[in-house]
């Protein structure tokens, strides 16, 4: 992802924050770039408030229609994140395809 | 183009009218076809994980997994898991088990933690997608995911079977296009082609898969602490285990 681009899925994660926790505060922690155990290539984004990090992990998919998104959670109770929801990327805006629920 | 596209598939694709796509999954009907040629038809798949696995491991399953057999097995009480990062892929995918799909391997290890996993399964021939650079690196890295006893299966091709199998070129039906596909052993590299035309779409893809013997890759677990051994060889593919150290 070009700098440009960067910011501006950096913006759309913020808009999405906002509109999913309203109340908090996020401001921008982080972003990794890295290849997974088995050779696929993603950026991770992560945003922070008081009362949780946020991860926002976006794969590239080889139709190239959309970005895949995966939004993951952690606060100060949990050791390791939780996932949230799955959404794509597409023309600058996240859309939910699904909740996560785990039971 | 002429080194990843072979006979009738090459002369398409030199066409300014037929799009070349460089990677299978960017038309699904491609990815459909390459999905089911992956496959191995020796073994009925669902026969064998009901005898491998066991319903108290936890299994991670990369690559060509077909997804009915994912819900068929989950339903059976087996604990799957499963990391595509295609999403088109994972639509088939049961609702109560969505939550065990992941994109990548990274998100798996933020949310169970490292060493989670009793076996991380490859179906089909997934593990010849990897060139010999990436294999190293394979291995070396799904050792965070598996536990301390966990154990890798994966299946390979038989090359003098693939050999002597290469000539045939077939044909396939989705979704009302008719597709032709086959496949080349090129020195160490297996091609596979594929061409579809359905009114004035005309396209041609490919995808590239590397040939090993047994003996190669258990030399290169060798290097990351495994260790292999054969627990099934056919007339057309060999199933190999490769136990973390």
């Amino acid at each position: 992802m070009e700098n440009q681009n960067e910011t501006t899925f950096q913006k759309s994660c913020l808009s999405f924050i906002e509109t999913l926790f309203p109340d908090e505060s996020f401001h921008f922690l982080e972003e990794s770039r890295a290849m997974d155990a088995f050779g696929h290539h993603g950026i991770q984004l992560f945003f922070s408030s008081e009362l949780r990090t946020l991860k926002f992990s976006l794969l590239k998919q080889t139709h190239q229609r959309y970005d895949r998104v995966f939004v993951s959670e952690k606060t100060v109770q949990n050791t390791f994140f939780r996932r949230l929801l799955e959404a794509t990327y597409e023309e600058s805006q996240l859309y939910i395809d699904h909740v996560v629920k785990t039971d | 183009m002429s080194d990843v596209l072979f006979g009738p598939f090459l002369r398409k694709g030199s066409y300014s009218r037929v799009e070349v796509l460089d990677h299978v999954y960017a038309d699904e009907r491609f990815g459909q076809l390459y999905q089911e040629a992956k496959q191995v038809t020796e073994i009925d798949e669902l026969t064998f994980y009901r005898r491998y696995l066991q319903k108290e491991e936890k299994v991670l399953f990369y690559g060509t997994f077909d997804p009915k057999l994912f819900n068929l097995l989950s339903d059976e009480g087996y604990d799957l898991y499963l990391i595509e990062s295609e999403m088109i892929r994972t639509h088939q995918i049961d609702t109560p088990y969505r939550h065990k799909v992941y994109g990548w391997s990274h998100d798996v290890t933020d949310v169970v933690g490292p060493e989670f996993f009793d076996r991380i399964v490859l179906p089909g021939t997934t593990i010849m997608h990897y060139n010999r650079g990436e294999l190293l690196l394979f291995f070396r890295n799904i050792r965070q995911l598996l536990g301390v006893h966990g154990k890798l299966l994966v299946s390979l091709h038989d090359i003098p079977y693939l050999r002597e199998s290469e000539q045939s070129i077939s044909t396939r039906r989705i979704h009302d296009t008719l597709m032709f596909f086959g496949h080349h052993v090129d020195g160490e590299r297996l091609l596979f082609n594929a061409y579809l035309k359905s009114g004035s779409e005309e396209k041609v893809s490919y995808a590239i898969d590397y040939l090993y013997k047994p003996e190669t890759l258990f030399e290169f677990a060798k290097l990351s602490r495994y260790e292999g051994r054969s627990i099934y060889e056919g007339k057309t593919i060999v199933v190999l285990e490769f136990n973390k150290q």
